[in-house]
């Protein structure tokens, strides 16, 4: 049970708090409620190019890290599809510093030309790491508008084609920034050895004087039904051929989504799970397979991939787990293997709850999707699964006309 | 009236001080196992790290100490590795074979209701072990797969090639496993390894989470019944082999980015004398260590040639190196290398000034404390001083050792450690 007092700043920030005596730090978790869904299909990778500026330094502080590190204190931040977000830790005693800080980046950039042309680069340099330097590393950027054909999610949030991050300017940064980084967009959690008078005061103080924005409203096109199984072929410099199936799944609010992720753990989440046991260790027609779903919060995907053994062609791997999925389709789970995968997924939670900063950023999220009470049902939603519940969804998701298939072939050399 | 809100001016940020770490509580088995307890934290969760002394190997030998460590959880007499994998899974619990360059590791998490058959499986892995061939060929193909896609990651072989210009490629800590070794390494190989460094062989144990002294019953009943002899594993002769250092670029065609690089080998007295252990990873910190380094800072941000540039003081038992890191654009590679050169000489050229001696050194005090907010993280400082020899209150005094470190000392240190030797590699 995470407990936490919450309040909204007249300027509409929400704030949580949850206090933990426990640890001699406090962390402070600011969610922007934007990510790469709400870019324009022709500006693309900007909600990340976006994270990267907001380290440039602000309206009164021409450095944002330096005086952090000067309290004791660290800090990272992510974007994903759906949203942005912060974090800092620091020493309990120093916590007004990242009040500092990061009220006076919400109040505004200093929209320094150079820092653009610098994190420009920078970005550009991320994007090959990750995802064109390493074997595999474009499969994402693949799959995902093969999957999606209307809504946002069919580009990776590092952008859809780099000339999109070339090409930004500082008309655009101003723009996106004064549209989504507002209060009234935001969620601030603060977390560990703080009280929440503490926090009231210090949230006043800092965040209180920063004026709303005009946020516009999310419209978000609704992805249609896939009604035909969608394939590509490649061919790659990589050692190992590989094989990538994604399905259609629901959104993160839907009722069915804890039976959606606990059918994920069924057939691909240990050594123990069906496609692994199966195909791996009995039949040894795979090397490597797992399973797991992309939890977004709109739509998301069910997500296999695996890599044959030696003599296995992709079609051959690609037929041997649909032997396994049409029998996840076909029966019931027995109890004792249910229980497994809650008695996984509750251990999961419990260990992801150790590290105050992941209560924090588990806190926020939940009160993006609606209602911070979320993270704490979530046990209970779990344990209500039935097997019933995971074949439904098993005949519904995956079936072959959700599906698009990617067979990525290494190169003959 | 209210003052108006500055927001020019820092709110006033106080020095930190030391911080006291939960100690460890040590009980010795009825079989003459060590195990140090630590209490810690509000969730039911355990940790359990058992460390054995495998020795340090090269070559093929690598490889079947690798394979021995895996191996472990591929069956007993009474287990397959299927029923023993279900078995865990069914507690939610995680288990981690990890087989190190100084030792190998058995390792497990799980919530503490499950403690005491999560202990007798690891007791009868240890005990019991069967090594079936058809488990072995699978490791085997798993492992040289993940070999072969590794090697196309140009981070991955220039992390090799160095390492090997280091230490040599003959020498344990150079010494990188190849398909080749992995493939011919038998059943009985493994077999005779697992006889010679676990069976029956001596180990230590640290445990850390919502522990409890009652829960000693549940080690002594389970890893304090198997008959236990003491094992020395050969040791190295003294430091590292001095090797000259490399200069080697390895094109790799359709890379888009270099992966540099560059350090040497340190003559660290270890465990002896600490304070030259904490001023050197201080001196390397303000070189390569934090966002506010001066690698990143240059480097990344003004530069904007990589995404990301570290720098490491990485101690084995037996050796200790600094390697300095980074992908890079590809075609600016050299000088982004010469860029790297630049920094490594202006820590000896001049002294680092007070101001930056204070960021450096209160960030790692902050970074330090903020570690320490679960039992696990503790348990891995205390691994860290039991691994290196150093005093068991080394971290209680951490925060106030640190401030007592000056700008003479960093460049004394510098002078001491960064001077010339270099080797440098860069791949792709």
């Amino acid at each position: 049970m995470i407990h936490y007092n919450s309040f909204v700043l007249d300027n509409g920030l929400r704030v949580l708090v949850h206090e933990d005596h426990f640890v001699p730090t406090v962390v402070l978790n600011l969610l922007y409620d934007v990510g790469s869904r709400d870019e324009r299909p022709d500006k693309t990778g900007f909600a990340h190019l976006f994270e990267h500026l907001m380290f440039g330094g602000s309206a009164n502080i021409p450095q944002y890290d330096e005086p952090l590190q000067r309290a004791g204190g660290e800090n990272n931040a992510f974007t994903s599809a759906d949203i942005t977000n912060y974090y800092l830790t620091l020493p309990a005693q120093n916590v007004e510093t990242g009040f500092w800080l990061e009220s006076d980046r919400m109040l505004s950039l200093s929209f320094n030309p150079e820092v653009l042309e610098v994190q420009r680069k920078v970005v550009i340099e991320e994007y090959k790491q990750r995802y064109l330097n390493q074997p595999y590393g474009d499969v994402w950027l693949r799959l995902r508008p093969m999957a999606y054909k209307v809504h946002p999610y069919q580009w990776a949030t590092i952008g859809r084609d780099i000339s999109h991050i070339e090409n930004a300017t500082m008309d655009d940064v101003k723009e996106f920034f004064f549209k989504y980084y507002r209060p009234n967009n935001a969620i601030l959690v603060v977390a560990g050895n703080t009280t929440t008078e503490q926090v009231k005061r210090l949230a006043d103080k800092w965040f209180g004087p920063i004026p709303a924005g005009n946020v516009p409203q999310r419209q978000l096109p609704r992805e249609p039904q896939q009604t035909e199984a969608r394939s590509q072929h490649v061919e790659a410099d990589v050692p190992v051929s590989a094989l990538y199936k994604v399905w259609h799944m629901c959104d993160r609010l839907a009722p069915e989504y804890y039976a959606t992720d606990l059918l994920s753990d069924v057939l691909g989440r240990s050594k123990s799970s069906r496609l692994y046991h199966k195909l791996v260790e009995e039949q040894r027609i795979l090397t490597s397979v797992s399973a797991s779903i992309l939890g977004s919060i709109d739509n998301g995907l069910f997500t296999v991939s695996a890599k044959p053994a030696q003599g296995v062609s992709l079609e051959e791997a690609d037929q041997a787990i649909g032997e396994v999925i049409a029998e996840v389709q076909a029966d019931l789970l027995a109890e004792g293997e249910l229980q497994k995968v809650k008695n996984q997924a509750e251990s999961t939670l419990i260990f992801g709850e150790m590290e105050v900063l992941n209560r924090a950023t588990g806190l926020a999220y939940a009160a993006v999707l609606g209602n911070p009470d979320l993270i704490n049902q979530e046990a209970n939603k779990i344990q209500a699964v039935t097997a019933v519940d995971i074949r439904q969804v098993a005949k519904q998701v995956l079936c072959p006309e959700n599906c698009s298939t990617l067979y990525y072939h290494a190169k003959n050399k | 009236m209210e003052q108006p809100l500055d927001r020019t001016i820092a709110p006033q940020a106080f020095a930190l001080e030391d911080f006291p770490l939960a100690r460890p509580q040590t009980f010795i088995l009825p079989n003459g196992i060590r195990l140090r307890l630590i209490n810690a934290g509000v969730q039911p969760t355990v940790n359990v790290q058992l460390n054995f002394n495998t020795g340090r190997s090269a070559g093929k030998q690598r490889a079947v100490a690798y394979l021995t460590n895996k191996m472990l959880a591929e069956g007993t007499k009474h287990r397959s590795a299927a029923s023993l994998m279900a078995a865990i899974d069914q507690m939610g619990a995680f288990l981690e074979l990890s087989p190190g360059l100084d030792h190998s590791e058995v390792e497990f998490y799980c919530l503490h209701k499950h403690l005491r058959p999560m202990l007798g499986l690891v007791q009868e892995m240890l005990a019991e072990s069967v090594f079936p061939e058809r488990q072995l060929e699978k490791l085997k193909n798993v492992t040289a797969q993940g070999i072969r896609i590794n090697l196309e990651k140009t981070a991955t072989v220039a992390t090799n090639l160095f390492r090997e210009s280091i230490f040599g490629a003959t020498h344990p800590y150079g010494s990188v496993i190849t398909e080749q070794q992995l493939l011919d390494s038998s059943q009985e190989e493994v077999q005779q390894f697992y006889e010679q460094y676990y069976a029956g062989k001596s180990f230590e144990i640290i445990a850390a989470g919502q522990l409890e002294p009652d829960d000693v019953q549940l080690f002594a009943e389970t890893l304090g019944t198997l008959p236990v002899s003491h094992i020395t594993a050969p040791t190295l002769s003294g430091h590292a082999p001095a090797i000259a250092p490399v200069t080697l670029y390895q094109p790799k065609e359709n890379a888009v980015q270099s992966s540099i690089r560059i350090g040497k080998s340190i003559a660290l007295e270890q465990g002896k004398n600490s304070r030259d252990y904490l001023t050197l990873s201080l001196l390397i910190e303000a070189l390569g260590g934090y966002f506010g380094s001066r690698l990143m800072q240059n480097i990344r941000e003004e530069k904007g040639l990589t995404y990301g540039i570290y720098a490491n003081l990485v101690t084995l038992q037996q050796a200790s190196y600094v390697v300095i890191g980074a992908d890079v654009k590809k075609d600016l590679r050299e000088p982004a290398i010469s860029e790297i050169h630049k920094e490594i000489a202006g820590m000896i050229e001049q002294p680092i000034d007070t101001d930056e001696l204070h960021l450096v050194r209160n960030y790692m005090q902050g970074s330090f404390i903020g570690s320490l907010n679960t039992a696990f993280a503790i348990a891995n400082r205390y691994k860290g001083i039991y691994y290196h020899g150093l005093p068991e209150d080394f971290y209680h005094h951490y925060v106030s050792s640190l401030n007592k470190i000056t700008t003479d000392d960093l460049l004394q240190a510098a002078e001491n450690h960064l001077k010339g030797g270099f080797s440098v590699i860069s791949v792709g």
